[in-house]
């Protein structure tokens, strides 16, 4: 057990005082994030789209694959969002298709994000040969345009939703790993990683309490931003029938199965475009929400700075 | 005489000095926000007589700045002036419409910036945005304007004006930069010119030069200078009229030497005792307790009421008004106690029977630190054909310090100080030499007695901004140190966190705050509890007082030698300002291109300086007192580039010789002369040559 | 100036030289066994054999690769295990649909990001500037395929204003190249527009605290001078490092866009090879569709260094 040698004699001994507990940073944030009408809205229309979604097998009034006599019906009191030509309900493959969709983007963006933040810090905080390495690698992943990448890794697992997941995951890695790799670059040279290194911090320690943690705002942003492209791109691939397989439904393969129909029954297109761009509206709004409200902190250590 | 400048041909007029140029009066800014509008600035009237220098000097957050770029509306667009008149050549600026005031612009009133590189477009030519700047006010052809643009660059001391006229901003040095910004803003020979903080971002002997460069252009011209500084000494050494802020409010204005030789506001008091200058050497330095407050939380009453020594209870109650001094011809000042009080002006020291002294050092304290031909040399890719050249950031230092002590490096930008102290820590590789703590190489150590070193030598930064971390608290911050070298339980480290808190003088409170709550003299006290955490034998202090007010500066040194009589701790203090170093140190060092070119005593360093470069700094060095200025208008062109071979300060010495061009002088120990003193190290072959004869 | 360009170029073999190595790789994964997939489904084993003796088939994937790499240098990208046509020619021939589409919308894209940003960017928050930033938003929310069907059915099944299909080549008849490109190229360009009147008016945003534009207008410039020399210039380079990156998405967006409006460029090309597992194709309309992609970039870096004095003068 340490004892510490420098107790001040003029203080006497010390009585050890109780210290607030910190606040969270995280609710001065989420205060400014509150403030923001649009990006509230937005993440409103998210968590209620996202519940529907979730809720979809209690919600769907219909099965996903479940035939009804009518054909083409439009919008009615059994069928609020009326058929298909198969006889299908659409509000029902609507919910179900938004959980799809929903659920390919996420996973395919939290992927990305752990492979790229591994890969941006490896990078970053280790520099040398590894890092160019690794960025001459990143590089050339992205010299593939992204949907393209997406596409080949589809191409090569075989069609079907989770390898799209899985292809969009890996289009979407280099860019994170870029941004981690950037913000590293400029932390690591930050005088309290320094100051942590004098101390005798050793790497581990700095990257998990020094590096993460100041990385972490625009890695938020970044990932609200990816999920909205992550959307559209799932819908692209669906919308070329590499996504989901029938009868399973998703936002683009609903859009791609309305195409066909879009002369004399536009709905069945209009219901499922609406509704992803207004979801993907709503990530975007998300994030620029979140960077407000970030960077206005900043702003209030800067005014602060001059007292 | 024939003048390029357009001014000049005002000089004769000039001469009545009363005509007043620009009045203010009752000037209030308020910035935008949701709910009320918040005040910045109240109440502001000064006035500036043709040919005349008036300084504003306040501590950052007086409302300085805002005031001087309200004048021409430079304001950012949350702030607004409320209300007032700006009353210039006839015109009130301030309700002047955006075609009236453009023409002003530029043209009657020039300004000058603090940060000359960022204040020039990087993308174009000087000469391309001094020639747009003159022909946006006359009808000077594109030829026409160049060639005045290279008449006006030679005018400031620019050397071959008309090639460098083609340059790029990134191609300058700061001071470079600097004389630019005054050749454009004196481009079309304003009635007034505006200095924001001018020669703030510039090194001291770069400022010296700059001021001297405005004075004389002030001469030739006879127009009338703003001086905005932060700096009472660059105030007391230019102006004729001084204006001192505080929170947002004029609190003394008068005539120069009268307001500083016998100030009547406790404020201006503090602020010239809480200069270096003002204390004897081994003294604690004047402090002003607490902190300058913000503009959405000004106390009741006097504005200064809560850090006045004198404050009573009327001034807690009513805000008092600026009025004139019975006893004076110019001053006026705001406080109601002024009558009553006799308070201090510059040229007397503080009271010598002053209690508290240093601990006199052990001039056979074991050495801790020893460093032996310290080196840092980076590889430069450049030249044609990508030939290798390499740079000497430090170049040959070699320096011992002893427990308890302090060693101040001091150097001006680029000389290499900082690369020393970040050698002696670990985070800057040594290209050759040796650095020895308590007699053992650290470069050989490995594992666990690295880890131990490493414990005993710690830093404080010079920005407290960046050096904790803003997602941790100041608790966790404080406590870092602990836990990575596992020092008691968790209760015991909040124990020492609120402890170590205690003796750099916070609540133990603050633990639980996050550093953006704190003022700047609190987190770099922050910065120094967590420096203290492992009971460091050394602590490198890397500027760790420049980005301070000057209150706050001396809160901080006073800060810094007290632990040093406490505990022992000896401190490589790295700083630019010498009067700083000068207060602080036993030894100083001085650094000019990489190399300690002087290194002594610190009395004997100050006093009598030896080496030719030391003896330039110590001259550049402004005074408080403005009947001491030190400053002439005579040399104005910009001095040499450092020398690539032989002496770096060949190029600008004057005592300079053959040799000094191409041999790199070695250091020489020149013997303490008869009358007392220490002997000192001098690089220089004029001390060479006489040690050889 | 002329070191860096130098740079870059050196810097770009071992990135093609990846990219080869990528692409060869991707194209094996994709097709487990080639020979099955170019004897067809149905052959025999002596079929099988011949294919493979044929084709070197059973080297080692490194020798292989170098013999792949070999015939690339020479232009050869193989032939495709489908239709047994050569991959290059087809690409030579699909290139100049798929070029159009590229430059058509890259036109487009300057022509709606270029004006929002400059517009955005002089008076930030203001009422024009809100509005925009809705329509912005917009833009970067809508799927290139969504606004490709929605054109369709608007503009061609409903009103017959602009033709829904075919490729009609610029040299041919420029209006009728134009009206055949406006839907498709649209289609893909908003999304880059709408991002680069993003990047613009953050870019003038940000240059407009600089100091350097107060003390213009501490000189008595005058505004609109201040906001077109100096902002945007040191506003657009940020925005044009971006292109690049967005010649990658044009790309993209073409393989779907092509489907829509049925436009037998390289997307097309590239969609079809992947939905039939046409290794040698997927090899090849890749390691093209990837060239394009550095090339851009690297003109792109290279008109950066020209524009900007500190990497020119370095």
């Amino acid at each position: 057990m340490t004892t510490f040698e420098t107790i001040d004699p003029e203080l006497g001994p010390t009585q050890v005082p109780t210290l607030a507990p910190p606040r969270p940073a995280w609710r001065n944030t989420w205060r400014r994030f509150r403030r923001q009408k649009i990006a509230m809205l937005a993440a409103i229309v998210i968590v209620v789209i996202t519940l529907a979604g979730l809720l979809a097998p209690f919600l769907a009034p219909h099965g996903i694959d479940e035939m009804t006599s009518e054909f083409m019906a439009t919008f009615s009191k059994q069928h609020w969002l009326g058929t298909d030509n198969t006889g299908f309900d659409l509000y029902s493959r609507l919910l179900f298709g938004i959980r799809t969709s929903l659920l390919a983007s996420l996973v395919a963006v939290a992927l990305a994000l752990t492979g790229g933040v591994l890969l941006g810090l490896v990078s970053g905080y280790v520099g040398g040969w590894v890092d160019t390495v690794l960025m001459r690698c990143t590089d050339a992943i992205m010299a593939l345009p992204g949907l393209l990448m997406a596409m080949a890794v589809v191409g090569i697992l075989g069609h079907g939703v989770f390898n799209a997941m899985i292809g969009l995951s890996v289009a979407f890695m280099p860019g994170f790993a870029r941004l981690v790799r950037g913000q590293v670059l400029a932390v690591k040279e930050e005088s309290f990683v320094e100051a942590a290194k004098v101390i005798g911090a050793r790497s581990p320690r700095i990257i998990r309490t020094h590096i993460l943690p100041n990385i972490a705002s625009p890695l938020i942003v970044q990932a609200f931003v990816s999920v909205g492209f992550a959307l559209l791109a799932e819908g692209a691939l669906a919308y070329i029938g590499l996504s989901v397989q029938p009868p399973d439904a998703s936002l683009g393969s609903l859009l791609q199965q309305g195409f066909t129909f879009i002369n004399n029954t536009p709905r069945l297109v209009l219901v499922p475009g609406i509704v992803i761009v207004l979801l993907s509206l709503s990530f975007n709004a998300v994030a620029d929400g979140i960077r407000d409200a970030l960077a206005n902190k900043e702003r209030v250590a800067d005014v602060g700075a001059q007292a | 005489m024939t003048s390029i400048l357009p001014g000049a041909d005002r000089t004769a007029s000039s001469t009545d000095q009363a005509r007043p140029l620009l009045e203010v009066s009752g000037l209030s800014i308020d910035v935008q926000r949701s709910g009320s509008p918040l005040r910045l600035v109240s109440d502001v009237s000064f006035r500036i007589d043709a040919g005349r220098t008036l300084g504003i000097v306040g501590e950052s957050g007086s409302g300085k700045s805002v005031t001087a770029m309200s004048l021409m509306r430079l304001l950012p667009s949350a702030l607004r002036i409320s209300t007032g008149t700006v009353s210039f050549d006839g015109q009130d600026l301030a309700h002047l419409s955006e075609p009236q005031l453009r023409r002003v612009r530029g043209n009657d009133i020039g300004v000058v910036f603090q940060d000359p590189q960022n204040s020039l477009n990087p993308a174009f030519t000087i000469g391309n945005q001094m020639v747009e700047t003159i022909r946006a006010h006359t009808d000077l052809s594109r030829r026409e304007a160049r060639d005045k643009a290279i008449g006006l660059l030679d005018r400031v001391g620019i050397h071959r004006a008309a090639s460098r006229v083609n340059d790029y901003p990134h191609q300058m040095s700061g001071g470079m930069a600097q004389r630019v910004m005054i050749a454009m803003a004196i481009s079309l020979g304003p009635k007034l010119l505006i200095a924001d903080e001018p020669t703030t971002a510039l090194d001291v002997t770069v400022q010296a030069q700059i001021l001297s460069l405005l004075r004389s252009l002030q001469d030739e011209t006879g127009m009338s200078l703003l001086i905005i500084s932060h700096d009472l000494s660059v105030i007391a050494e230019t102006a004729d009229e001084v204006v001192v802020m505080y929170g947002g409010q004029i609190v003394e204005r008068g005539e120069v030497v009268e307001v500083l030789t016998a100030p009547t506001h406790p404020y201006t008091e503090a602020l010239l005792a809480a200069q270096p200058e003002s204390t004897v050497k081994g003294m604690p330095l004047a402090t002003i307790d607490g902190i300058v407050p913000n503009a959405d939380a000004m106390p009741a009453g006097c504005r200064f009421n809560p850090r006045c020594a004198y404050a009573l209870d009327v001034c807690r109650e009513t805000a008092p008004p600026l009025v004139e001094v019975v006893s004076r011809t110019t001053t006026s000042v705001r406080c109601v106690r002024h009558s009553a009080l006799t308070l201090r002006g510059v040229g007397i020291a503080v009271d010598a029977s002053s209690p508290i002294l240093t601990v006199p050092k052990d001039p056979d304290a074991a050495v801790l630190l020893e460093a032996e031909g310290l080196s840092r040399v980076y590889a430069l890719r450049g030249g044609r054909l990508g030939r290798k050249s390499s740079f000497h950031a430090v170049d040959d230092a070699s320096f011992v310090l002893r427990e308890g002590e302090t060693l101040g490096v001091v150097g001006e930008s680029g000389a290499g100080k900082s690369t020393v102290g970040r050698m002696v820590l670990g985070l800057a590789p040594t290209s050759n030499g040796t650095v020895r703590f308590n007699g053992i190489d650290i470069a050989t150590q490995r594992g666990e007695d690295k880890r131990a070193t490493r414990r005993d030598i710690q830093v404080v930064f010079q920005n407290p901004y960046a050096s904790l971390d803003s997602t941790m608290t100041i608790g966790e911050s404080v406590a870092e140190p602990l836990e990575v070298h596992h020092r008691g339980t968790k209760p015991e480290r909040t124990a020492r966190v609120a402890e170590l808190l205690q003796q750099v003088g916070l609540d133990p409170s603050v633990a639980g705050r996050r550093p953006h709550e704190l003022s700047g003299g609190q987190r770099q006290r922050v910065a120094i509890a967590r420096g203290l955490a492992l009971n460091p034998k050394l602590i490198v202090c890397d500027e760790p007082v420049s980005a301070l007010d000057v209150s706050t500066q001396a809160q901080v040194i006073n800060l810094l030698r007290d632990l040093q009589d406490r505990f022992g701790i000896a401190y490589l203090f790295v700083g630019h300002d010498l009067s700083v170093v000068y207060q602080v140190s036993d030894q100083i060092a001085v650094m000019y291109h990489g190399r300690i070119v002087e290194m002594g005593p610190a009395d004997q360093i100050y006093h009598s300086p030896k080496h030719p470069y030391t003896i330039a700094l110590l001259g550049a060095v402004l005074s408080i007192d403005p009947r001491q200025r030190r400053l002439s208008s005579a040399t104005t062109t910009a001095p040499g580039e450092p020398s690539a071979t032989g002496c770096a300060y060949a190029n600008r010495c004057p005592q300079v010789m053959d040799l000094c061009r191409t041999v790199v002088p070695m250091p020489v120990v020149v013997p303490a002369p008869v009358d007392g003193g220490e002997p000192v190290t001098v690089r220089c072959h004029v001390f060479g040559a006489a040690v050889d004869s | 100036m002329i070191r860096v360009i130098v740079r870059r170029l050196l810097a770009t073999i071992p990135l093609m030289f990846l990219i080869t190595i990528g692409t060869f790789a991707l194209a094996q994964a994709i097709q487990g066994n080639p020979a099955q997939a170019i004897a067809g489904d149905n052959a025999t084993a002596e079929q099988l054999a011949q294919v493979t003796e044929q084709l070197h088939l059973d080297d080692p994937a490194p020798v292989r690769y170098v013999r792949w790499l070999s015939d690339v240098v020479h232009g050869n990208l193989g032939d495709s295990v489908a239709t047994h046509r050569s991959v290059s020619s087809e690409i030579a021939r699909r290139f100049p649909v798929t070029l159009s589409l590229a430059i058509a919308s890259l036109i487009l894209m300057f022509a709606i990001g270029i004006p929002l940003g400059i517009l955005q960017g002089m008076r930030p928050g203001s009422v024009l500037d809100k509005f925009l930033l809705g329509g912005v938003s917009f833009g970067l929310a809508v799927p290139n395929f969504l606004l490709g069907t929605i054109f369709v059915y608007v503009l061609s099944v409903r009103n017959h204003v602009l033709p829904a299909s075919s490729y009609v080549g610029f040299s041919e008849s420029p209006v009728e190249w134009a009206k055949h490109m406006l839907m498709p190229a649209f289609s893909i360009a908003l999304v880059g527009g709408a991002e680069m009147a993003r990047q613009l008016r953050t870019g003038l945003v940000g240059v407009a605290q600089e100091d350097y534009i107060r003390a213009a207008k501490a000189r008595g410039l005058h505004p609109a001078r201040i906001t077109i020399k100096h902002a945007l210039k040191n506003a657009a380079m940020p925005a044009l490092t971006i292109v690049g990156v967005r010649v990658g998405y044009l790309l993209a967006g073409s393989v779907i866009i092509e489907q829509i409006f049925q436009l037998n460029g390289l997307g097309a090309y590239t969609l079809q090879a992947i939905q039939n597992k046409d290794f040698i194709v997927v090899q090849g309309v890749v390691l093209a569709l990837a060239a394009i992609v550095v090339l851009t970039s690297l003109v792109v870096d290279i008109a950066y260094a020209f524009l900007n004095p500190k990497v020119r003068l370095a």
